[in-house]
């Protein structure tokens, strides 16, 4: 039956009704014609009756006495923990693509010899500055950059990865919703 | 549910104490609300001592969240929310090889039942276990959400902060699958 796939939410809310009088006369028509939709409503029927009496299964053990326990001990677990790799490994990509881009800007600009002249220092630290102004050896260049990096790489990191934190439950709905289209599709090349 | 409306819930008593730092108060929603809890975090991790460990690792969670539970929905809903995902942030770490077989649980199920209970009571109720056992992880979650905990549609979107279409159709697919694993399960004579 061409049709029936129209009748399957109707047919779903039956199954879930209390009563088993059926007040659509299509759906009631489509029925006494179809023994594919009936055996899917007996089908259904069976399920939602068994569901009903689910029993919940008992505790193996009381957990009132060991959760006061953790909670008097409180705080105890650690403040710290991994981020799940959803968070982690899309933060990683992001940080190190971004990081490239800056770096393949940034290596071609010079860093400045020597502070603005309005800028005047106690002559105190007239010598220390001096030794900062002069301009970096090769090493020197190599550290800067090294430390600009590490820095740039981990603030960067941490921003993202606290930024996917927060939209992780929608991260969850997304990669949630595709499974759930790929087993409905799967479904569908089952039957 | 309206945004702001005060639900009633009979465990709101303990929840206003234990809110104010009240252990015993808190003592008595574990007691109240341990056997859901168990059963949720059973749902979705498929181990007994997993379960356990979690269960407990979300009432901490819950203690130490309580101040800031503004009562705009029911402390059951807000529970069942932390539970939900203490258990999935689990499972997720540990993947599927932390499911043991049903059949601990089903023997479980089997010993609450009243003696009298018929044969075919008890084999209707084994069957239904490892059916459950076989649907995936989100099906489990929402008809333990619905037919366990008795939730509310409204109540399991706010539960699993999903939209409630997406929750209305899950358990509409959960249902049918379900109904087709009974079906491959009915003994034929
Ligand atoms: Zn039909």
């Amino acid at each position: 039956m061409s049709n029936c796939r129209t009748y399957h939410d109707r047919i779903a809310e039956l199954a879930n009704a209390t009563t088993d009088s059926i007040s659509d006369l299509a759906l009631q028509q489509h029925l006494a014609q179809c023994p594919s939709c009936r055996a899917e409503l007996a089908r259904l029927r069976r399920a939602e009756t068994v569901l009903r009496a689910w029993p919940l299964a008992p505790l193996p053990h009381d957990l009132v006495a060991p959760v006061m326990a953790r909670i008097a001990r409180y705080p105890t677990e650690p403040g710290w923990q991994w981020l799940p790799w959803t968070v982690w490994v899309p933060a990683l990509a992001i940080t190190i693509t971004i990081g490239t881009v800056l770096a393949a800007n940034l290596v071609g600009l010079k860093l400045p010899e020597s502070a603005p002249a309005a800028l005047t220092l106690p002559p105190a630290t007239m010598p220390i500055m001096a030794s900062l102004r002069q301009p970096l050896g090769a090493a020197g260049r190599d550290l800067f950059w090294a430390i600009w990096f590490g820095l740039f790489f981990t603030l960067a990191g941490v921003g993202v990865s606290l930024g996917l934190m927060s939209r992780q439950s929608q991260l969850d709905d997304l990669t949630a919703d595709l499974r759930e289209r790929w087993e409905a599709l799967r479904e569908t090349a089952r039957l | 549910m309206q945004r702001g409306t005060v639900v009633q819930d009979p465990l709101d008593v303990w929840v206003a104490r234990a809110r104010d730092g009240d252990h015993d108060a808190f003592g008595e929603i574990v007691r109240h609300t341990q056997t859901q809890v168990y059963n949720l975090a059973y749902q979705i991790l498929r181990n007994p001592q997993e379960a356990e460990d979690l269960a407990q690792v979300a009432y901490v969670r819950a203690w130490r969240a309580l101040p800031n539970f503004r009562g705009d929905s029911r402390f059951s809903t807000w529970l069942y929310r932390i539970v939900t995902n203490t258990c999935l942030n689990r499972r997720r770490q540990l993947g599927r090889s932390v499911e043991l077989g049903d059949d601990h649980l089903a023997l479980a199920a089997d010993g609450q039942l009243q003696p009298e209970s018929s044969v075919i009571e008890r084999q209707t109720r084994r069957e239904l276990w490892s059916a459950v056992g076989e649907l995936p992880e989100r099906y489990r979650t929402v008809l333990t959400l619905f037919y366990q905990a008795q939730l509310s549609y409204d109540d399991i979107a706010a539960s699993l902060t999903l939209p409630l279409g997406t929750v209305k159709a899950q358990l509409s697919r959960a249902r049918r699958a379900l109904a087709r694993l009974l079906e491959r399960d009915e003994p034929h004579e």
